[in-house]
């Protein structure tokens, strides 16, 4: 277990601009070690933080992870390409259906399968929807963190709302696995689509009430205004990706700059903040939040009909009524199952998660299960901004920092 | 990007962004500085939530409504002669992500091939994908209503053969949501399953055994 | 090729003579680099393999060099192919903003000498990426001021990516039910030394037949 400090520091082996606040170097002070977390509620997950504090001032900060380490880049290995939808869920899973996107569209590009027009339409919609999920989640928590209660209640009020939805779509409120190599896994009826279309049109009200509380609110500004800020270059240099890159001013959304589903044919604006502070990126996210809802609008109006998932024997299930009287769909369906196996070749595809680029790099040895997977995780990545963003601040602005940035240790980890 | 000359022009400042960004500016007004306004808004507003109509849902008195999409865990049907429907093909042992599902699978004196000596679901594993019921060849493996399963120790969660039978009258409208939403496409034939859930073969009609294998 | 993607050829037998593709910019400027062009996968991004030693001039030169501007390190993947030589593979995604152009960079890394030099002084990106690279599959990055282990404990002894490593993991308790509903645990004893619970390792499952390249097999493997 490695220590931040070696031996006792004194005041007169930090570095001379170090500034000690009130009492300057006559003052006999230590830094004190701390560990944040990895039981925590205030770090989003499972992440350990070791502080070397002056004061109230972080000098050093060192993130650990792994703590939520679960193999799954292992566990591929020994899966078929569908039972690997279930730990993609897990990933981030706020957003549960936008990580299995990401999987489908990779192997699909491998196995050069294209799901029709509507299966597409509903992939875009639940992407949505999920970064709604998420969303909702980072500004529930991101107000409790900061000490505003009822903001939590009301972000989930409304996530409680979605989670119905995705019930009545799929089965399950969260972790759904719904979505099949080829399309999705049931069709979404016309009451569900009014249902949606309700939610979304109430939506933008209550992303109202969420600002009402937080956007004008003097302390919220004080706790995140100057708080974690980074350069447009340090974000670029980190790795950085989605709302957090969006904050420091690069508009690089990769719905517009690597397009995927349906997304060429959506309007919606892509929100860049100006000074890359923990306030900027709350801006970003709430009118990522009207986008979305935006977007939602005009999905739910045009649903193209058809089919729902791709009319492929070789790479989709057969209708369940001929599997049980049929001696070839019989086949079929024991060969999908067991044995279905995507040609040789690697394919790296990103898709933009809440956090950022969520990619999955897939390389296929012919196998019916993959031979590696890697995914690439933003949480895992925007992470390493922490250290540039709370060197040199306060302890308190550590909880506002870890609340903007919001990464998921799910993700994080894999 | 012309082959022939040197270097093209560089284009603007990152092709990768969005030519007109929507930018985010926010800055407090006098009103919101002197902070006692919005502070008394956002407080009334949240005094005003205690006199609306609330959105908790009580539970366990009130349950969320059960409908047959719903996920609960997944269960064995019985036949009428109490014998369970499953011929211990393997496909959801085989399916099952989280390895939930282990089959026995034994000879029978039934007109099948074979049915599971045992069938055990670790319900503490199962994640309720309804992969093993998508994969089930003999609409034998269905998606329960019931997801509120407690036990004390964990063999309470491990479900053999008899806790996972369920006769098939009390998973009609689970049944009914399979074949509707598995036919995958319109226009595929929306052939039932007959009687008794099993396919039989009619050279074996009359007879009690399958031929002998030589 | 032996290793051509699984794509339905195209047609390049057309009666009139097509005039040919303008040369890619960003394969010629690699090339003058000294990276090697793959054939592209599925995904048609640009691939491109590199000497181990020539990857530090490539590495500036796309960081720098303004016709290539990879201003955004995507992605850093350790691969182990147990039939290969050189044994691992580091798999660098590059992003560049300033053209909007993704490719991909192989590098080789033997399995005598697990090092690579590390990317930290150009992305800043690469240090948890190269962490964790050492960490799942145990290549080494010259010059990363701080290379520990990222996602498994610090004083872990092995590396699990690696294609001859357990998925159920060495030295842990499994717990597993068997027919009947009977809850089994199988302890590990930790004093014992990994592999004599274990079946003998075989590297072959690893490497799926015709996934090789051809590079010559193990010495062992050509004695028999």
């Amino acid at each position: 277990m490695s220590s931040l400090t070696e031996k006792l520091v004194t005041v007169s082996d930090l570095p001379p601009q170090h500034d000690y606040g009130a009492g300057g170097r006559d003052l006999h002070a230590e830094p004190m070690e701390i560990s944040m977390g990895p039981q925590h509620p205030a770090t989003h997950g499972v992440l350990q933080c070791k502080l070397l504090l002056d004061g109230e001032k972080v000098i050093k900060i060192d993130p650990v992870v792994g703590y939520l380490h679960r193999g799954k880049e292992k566990h591929a290995e020994q899966m078929t390409y569908q039972q690997f939808f279930t730990l993609t869920d897990r990933l981030d899973y706020l957003q549960p259906l936008a990580n299995e996107v990401g999987w489908a569209l990779c192997v699909e590009k491998l196995a050069g399968i294209e799901a029709p027009p509507r299966a597409q339409a509903i992939r875009t919609i639940l992407c949505e929807f999920m970064r709604l999920s998420a969303h909702l989640v980072w500004a529930g928590i991101g107000g409790v963190d900061t000490g505003a209660v009822s903001m939590f209640m009301y972000a989930f009020r409304d996530r409680e709302a979605l989670f119905d939805l995705m019930d009545e779509l799929t089965g399950l409120r969260t972790n759904q696995e719904y979505l099949r190599i080829g399309g999705v896994g049931a069709d979404l009826t016309p009451e569900l689509v009014a249902k949606m279309r309700k939610w979304v049109a109430d939506f933008p009200a209550h992303v109202d009430e969420f600002e009402l509380l937080l956007t004008g609110n003097r302390i919220f500004h004080e706790r995140m205004r100057g708080v974690g800020q980074i350069t447009a270059q340090q974000a670029i240099d980190l790795g950085v990706t989605g709302p957090c890159l969006r904050a420091t001013g690069v508009g690089v959304d990769l719905r517009r700059a690597r397009p995927y589903l349906l997304y060429p044919q959506l309007e919606f604006d892509v929100p860049v903040g100006t000074r890359g502070d923990a306030f900027d990126r709350y801006l970003v996210r709430i009118e990522e939040m009207r986008q979305s809802a935006k977007i939602l609008a005009q999905l739910l109006d045009h649903l193209p009909a058809g089919d729902w998932i791709a009319k492929d024997f070789k790479n989709v299930l057969p209708p369940k009524g001929r599997v049980y009287t049929s001696m070839e769909e019989m086949i079929h369906q024991f060969k999908t199952v067991t044995e279905w196996c995507p040609p040789k070749g690697e394919v790296y595809l990103a898709t933009e998660a809440a956090n950022g680029e969520l990619g999955y790099y897939l390389m296929s040895a012919g196998a019916s299960h993959p031979y590696r997977v890697k995914i690439r995780s933003p949480s895992f990545i925007n992470l390493q901004a922490l250290k540039p963003m709370t060197l040199g601040s306060y302890f308190s602005d550590i909880v506002a920092i870890i609340a903007s940035l919001h990464f998921i240790m799910g993700e994080c980890d894999r | 990007m012309s082959p022939e000359t040197a270097a093209p022009a560089a284009p603007p400042r990152f092709a990768a962004a969005v030519a007109n960004p929507k930018v985010m500016q926010r800055s407090l007004t006098l009103n919101e500085k002197l902070f006692l306004g919005p502070f008394l808004k956002s407080l009334a507003y949240t005094f005003s939530r205690m006199f609306k109509k609330d959105v908790t849902r009580r539970y366990p008195e009130q349950k969320m409504e059960v409908t047959p999409t719903l996920h609960g865990v997944p269960v064995l049907v019985m036949k009428d002669d109490g014998s369970p429907r499953c011929v211990a093909c393997g496909l959801c042992e085989f399916v099952c992500p989280p390895r939930a599902i282990d089959i026995t699978p034994g000879e029978t004196d039934r007109p099948i091939e074979r049915e599971p000596k045992e069938f055990v679901i670790d319900m503490l594993r199962c994640i309720e994908c309804s992969y093993c019921e998508e994969v089930c060849p003999e609409e034998a493996i269905v998606m329960s209503s019931d997801y509120e399963v407690v036990g004390r120790r964990r063999e309470d969660f491990v479900w053999n053969l008899k806790k996972l039978l369920k006769p098939v009258e009390a998973l009609k409208a689970r049944i009914e949501w399979i074949r509707k939403t598995y036919k995958r496409w319109d226009g595929a034939a929306d052939l039932a399953p007959p009687e008794g859930g099993v396919y039989r073969d009619p050279r074996w009609a009359g007879k009690s055994k399958p031929a002998e294998h030589h | 090729m032996a290793d051509a993607p699984a794509n339905p050829p195209t047609s390049s037998s057309a009666p009139t003579a097509a005039p040919p593709p303008p040369p890619d910019p960003l394969a010629a400027a690699m090339t003058a680099l000294g990276a090697e062009p793959q054939p592209t996968t599925q995904d048609g991004l640009p691939v491109f393999r590199v000497e181990r030693d020539a990857w530090p001039s490539v590495a500036r030169a796309m960081r720098h060099d303004p016709q290539l501007a990879f201003e955004l390190l995507i992605d850093v993947a350790g691969v182990d192919f147990p039939k290969r030589r050189p044994r691992f593979e580091v798999v660098y995604h590059l992003w560049s903003l300033t053209w909007n152009k993704v490719v991909r960079v192989k590098v080789g890394v033997p399995e005598e000498d697990p090092q690579v030099a590390s990317v930290v002084g150009l992305w800043g990106t690469a240090d948890w990426h190269e962490r964790e690279a050492f960490d799942m599959v145990g290549v080494k990055f010259a010059g990363h001021p701080d290379l520990r282990r990222i996602l498994m404990p610090d004083d872990y002894p092995w590396h699990p990516l690696r294609k001859d490593f357990p998925v159920e993991g060495i030295d842990n308790s499994i717990s597993y039910v068997r027919a009947g509903g009977v809850l089994m645990t199988r302890e590990i004893d930790v004093d014992r030394p990994a592999g004599q619970d274990r079946t003998p390792v075989d590297l072959s499952r690893g490497d799926p037949a015709g996934y090789s390249d051809g590079t010559p097999t193990l010495p062992e493997e050509k004695a028999k």
